[in-house]
């Protein structure tokens, strides 16, 4: 029998496994901050 | 966890075959946006009642995944909703509605006006800008072509940012612009630089290409060697290279060469944007269909996959993350999406708009910059419209599978071209292509499709 699934946060931490951009530390991010939060 | 006090609910849980192996099914959960892989067995075991033929290990990563309850357990929480409290984090700048290129598809239909915003105008959007509750307030300087604002305009705009940053050092204020390219100088670099400014170029892909679409106003001449000495110049001047491409039919087909030609020229990341059907994307030769938008992501996917491209490539990051977690970083792929709640756009005489895709539609105008205050902008009845279209109540998206996964992405497009944006997303047959596409890729080849969330240099030097 199988089952199989991932989660970011239960896999990894996800400050371990940063999955956005982030200019300052990362380079570019070529959609301006749409994917930053506060 | 007994499984007596598991329960699976086959009304709440959606089971999706895979494309290429009838034995596997991916299980969803639609409202909190969770999925898992199950062989037949496990289907069965599930289907009739037989939990506790499943292993406590399985059983557990199905519970952690929502797919069974366990009355004893807290379940997994869904994407978060932002309704209530609206922060922009992003104001965007439209500087000018004039451009020196005449691209095919331009959204925005640039170069009708010869417009600029006045220095005065951007100051007061930089001061607005700040009012928001966000920490870090980007400033993004947009167009038309942005830099037809002048190294003067620039380096005034500048200069009150710093004045900004003085006044309130609680706030983390960043720079970007958005431009063609064509018009960058050392002179333009040597501010930019000094000013910390993130820039990304925009490019369709080799001159054969590019300069069909993206050709100068004037003349029709040929832009791309122009952008291509914009990324020497930026390279020059330690400048962030990023690049924003859009996907045409005149490069779904070969976007793989288009990946390969960018990472070559050494963009770091890239966003492959579907060509929008308004402004003079409507009705012109450049659109294509959901399906064609969905094979050409599907073409990179796989170069990035198999390591032939060092770029980060968005959306292919987006997509994977909000398969693999709950949160929701990405403005325009939520519910509610970023409009009037993440950001807000000025046009060049200061009129304020919900995002920029609906600038210049006065219907759409939320007040200007000069005589309201941020709060004032959003709690309008027109701001709260935006933040109350929610997945759930869209006709069409309630009943999907995918919903909490793409957040029916993006109302302003919605709206302007179906004039009603409790309609969905117009990229709705790509995301149920997409999501299933990547979900079976993670289980073919989890490493590989994993490390498309980050950038391979961080790979390479052991971050």
């Amino acid at each position: 029998m199988e089952i199989f699934g991932l989660r970011l946060r239960a896999m990894l931490g996800s400050e371990d496994w940063d999955v956005s951009f982030d200019p300052d530390n990362d380079g570019p991010d070529p959609d301006h901050g749409h994917d930053t939060e506060d | 966890m007994h499984p007596d006090t598991l329960q699976f609910r086959p009304e709440q849980i959606a089971a999706v075959p895979f494309s290429k192996r009838p034995d596997r099914w991916i299980l969803v959960n639609p409202t909190v946006a969770s999925w898992v892989i199950v062989d037949q067995e496990a289907l069965d075991c599930l289907r009739g009642g037989a939990i506790n033929k499943i292993s406590v290990k399985q059983r557990e990563l199905l519970v952690r995944n929502s797919i069974i309850t366990s009355s004893t357990s807290n379940h997994r929480e869904g994407p978060a909703s932002h309704i209530m409290s609206p922060a922009p984090h992003l104001a965007v700048f439209h500087v000018t509605d004039n451009c020196n290129l005449a691209c095919k598809y331009c959204y925005a239909d640039a170069g009708r006006e010869f417009n600029l915003m006045s220095i005065e105008t951007a100051k007061a959007g930089i001061d607005f800008a700040i009012q928001s509750r966000s920490r870090r307030i980007n400033l993004l300087l947009h167009g038309g072509e942005p830099l037809l604002c002048g190294a003067e305009w620039l380096e005034e705009f500048c200069k009150h940012v710093k004045r900004a940053r003085k006044n309130h050092p609680e706030k983390d204020i960043r720079l970007r612009m958005q431009t063609n390219g064509t018009l960058l100088t050392d002179d333009y670099c040597r501010i930019l630089a000094a000013n910390g400014f993130h820039v990304s170029l925009s490019l369709d892909g080799p001159k054969d290409i590019n300069d069909k679409v993206r050709p100068f106003r004037v003349g029709g001449d040929s832009s791309t060697d122009k952008v291509i000495n914009a990324v020497r110049l930026l390279k020059k001047y330690n400048l962030s290279r990023a690049a924003i491409s859009t996907v045409t039919s005149y490069n779904h087909y070969r976007l793989d060469e288009v990946a390969l030609f960018l990472d070559k020229l050494g963009f770091s990341a890239v966003k492959f944007n579907c060509v929008y059907g308004i402004g003079r994307g409507a009705g012109s030769d450049c659109l294509i269909t959901p399906q064609q938008y969905f094979n050409a992501i599907k073409k990179v996917v796989q170069l990035r996959m198999d390591d032939r491209i060092k770029m980060m490539v968005a959306p292919i990051n987006y997509l994977l993350q909000n398969l693999l977690d709950p949160e929701r970083r990405y403005m325009c792929m939520k519910s509610p999406c970023g409009a009037s709640n993440n950001v807000l756009s000025f046009d060049a005489e200061g009129k304020v708009y919900p995002c920029d895709d609906l600038l210049n539609t006065a219907a759409f105008s939320l007040g200007d910059v000069f005589t309201c205050t941020m709060d004032e902008v959003l709690r309008s009845n027109l701001s709260r419209k935006f933040r109350e279209r929610v997945v759930n109540r869209i006709t069409g998206c309630k009943t999907c599978v995918w919903r909490a996964f793409c957040g029916s992405c993006c109302p302003a497009q919605v709206l302007l071209t179906k004039g009603d944006m409790m309609r969905p997303s117009n990229l709705c047959e790509y995301y149920k292509r997409i999501f299933p596409y990547l979900i079976e890729s993670l289980y073919n080849e989890k490493i590989k499709t994993l490390k498309l969330l980050i950038r391979r240099d961080k790979l390479e030097s052991g971050d």
